[in-house]
């Protein structure tokens, strides 16, 4: 049984078309299913604990990358299989797991050929992150699996900590990192802010580590900006580490790992 | 109806490839410290490491290291292959090749199979080349009458 969560941005007018084509095509394969659209405050982990008691099996999240890593970060701790239809903009997690756009996307998961992925958690605020955590220019020390620690001598350095999407820093060349959820590993990459201008800032292109736990802390006692997902917090002091196959997504033949 | 079939036979037996060997994908991991950054503690990598700023602690790898003009280590090196363009200050310990560069400073021992040395570079330290042996018409004699007993290995060191 399949149950599907609609982004709410897909009730625009140009989304209409799209919509009824990936409908009539999971109706082909004799997989459509129960309808649920997010909404603001609804916490999409309860929708989805409801609907398996149910007996649901396979819940698919229609919509784009900010969908996907929403509804996955609240509801990674649950045991189901996860599938995705990528519709509209801003898609590049769907081209890192090989779906295709649109109702391109209702072969793939009618294969069902399912990958176990690691995803990143902040683990002394029980948090997980799909996409990528960030934290802006700030006065940081960063300590990489207890080994060694890194730190700018400029002062200030940005953090960004990629899991399911490629990290692109220089728009200019498309410097794009490659995605490996599987490796065990998470990406970290260190940029110092080495000018601080009244209009930009530039920074450093990034150094970069693979780590499986990571402790950020401030240097000079003030909170810096994190943001997981895009949602943001202040924190002093965080740890991130990897979850080990947390989560099972119906994956393409195309994907990228 | 066939493709509803064929749908209810993945749920009931849901295909899970088997992973993807990854030694490949290894291969193109690389560890880089950027210009501005300073590395503290022992920094142990699986993949390539590319150093352009400043580590003091140890460095291993059993793949390449890369210094640029300008970095520095303070402390051990240990590395598959190792292409130094900027200082070091400890023994560097290299089982395959190590290249240094003209702009390069190495302050300790070296230990590697093939060392290339480009003109300019300073090495101030002993330097030892594992696996050369070097057979004169003696030691040849000699050799073949302890064959028998055991093997030995030659070592050339030069300072």
């Amino acid at each position: 049984m399949y149950v599907y969560l609609y982004d709410n941005f897909l009730k625009k007018k140009k989304f209409v078309t799209t919509l009824r084509a990936i409908e009539h095509k999971l109706m082909d394969f004799g997989i459509s299913g129960k309808i649920l659209r997010l909404q603001q405050f609804v916490d999409p982990r309860r929708m989805i604990e409801d609907e398996i008691r149910r007996g649901v099996k396979t819940i698919v999240i229609v919509g784009n990358d900010d969908t996907f890593a929403y509804v996955l970060s609240k509801a990674a701790t649950i045991d189901t299989t996860f599938g995705f239809i990528p519709v509209g903009p801003n898609n590049s997690m769907a081209e890192v797991l090989g779906i295709p756009s649109g109702d391109g996307a209702c072969d793939v998961l009618s294969k069902r050929r399912i990958e176990s992925l690691d995803i990143g958690t902040v683990s002394n605020k029980n948090k997980y992150f799909i996409a990528k955590l960030e934290i802006p220019a700030a006065a940081i020390a960063v300590s990489y699996d207890d080994l060694f620690t890194a730190s700018s001598s400029t002062g200030l350095a940005e953090l960004i900590v990629t899991n399911l999407i490629p990290y692109e820093w220089n728009r200019r060349w498309s410097n794009l990192t490659t995605v490996r959820p599987q490796d065990r590993q998470l990406d970290a990459f260190f940029r110092p802010l080495v000018k601080h201008g009244v209009v930009r800032k530039v920074l450093e292109d990034p150094s970069v580590f693979q780590f499986r736990i990571l402790e950020v802390e401030s240097i000079d006692g003030y909170p810096f900006e994190v943001y997981i997902d895009g949602h943001m917090s202040k924190e002093k002091h965080i740890v991130i580490s990897m979850a080990k196959e947390r989560i099972r997504v119906i994956v393409g033949r195309d994907r990228q790992f | 109806m066939f493709k509803k079939k064929h749908e209810d036979e993945y749920l009931d037996n849901e295909y899970i490839e088997e992973p993807d060997d990854t030694s490949e994908q290894q291969d193109d991991v690389e560890t880089v410290v950027g210009p501005s950054v300073h590395v503290e503690g022992d920094f142990v990598s699986n993949g390539n490491i590319m150093v352009k700023g400043s580590v003091s602690g140890n460095v291993k790898t059993s793949k390449l290291l890369t210094t640029e003009p300008g970095s520095q280590i303070l402390a051990n090196v240990s590395a598959g292959d190792a292409i130094i363009a900027g200082n070091v200050k400890g023994n560097v310990k290299v089982s395959e090749q190590l290249e240094i560069t003209a702009t390069a400073q190495v302050l300790g021992d070296i230990s590697c199979q093939v060392l290339v040395v480009e003109g300019g570079a300073l090495i101030k330290g002993k330097v030892t080349m594992k696996g050369l042996s070097i057979d004169t018409p003696a030691s040849k004699s000699r050799s073949k009458k302890a064959a028998s007993k055991s093997d030995t290995s030659d070592t050339e060191e030069t300072e």
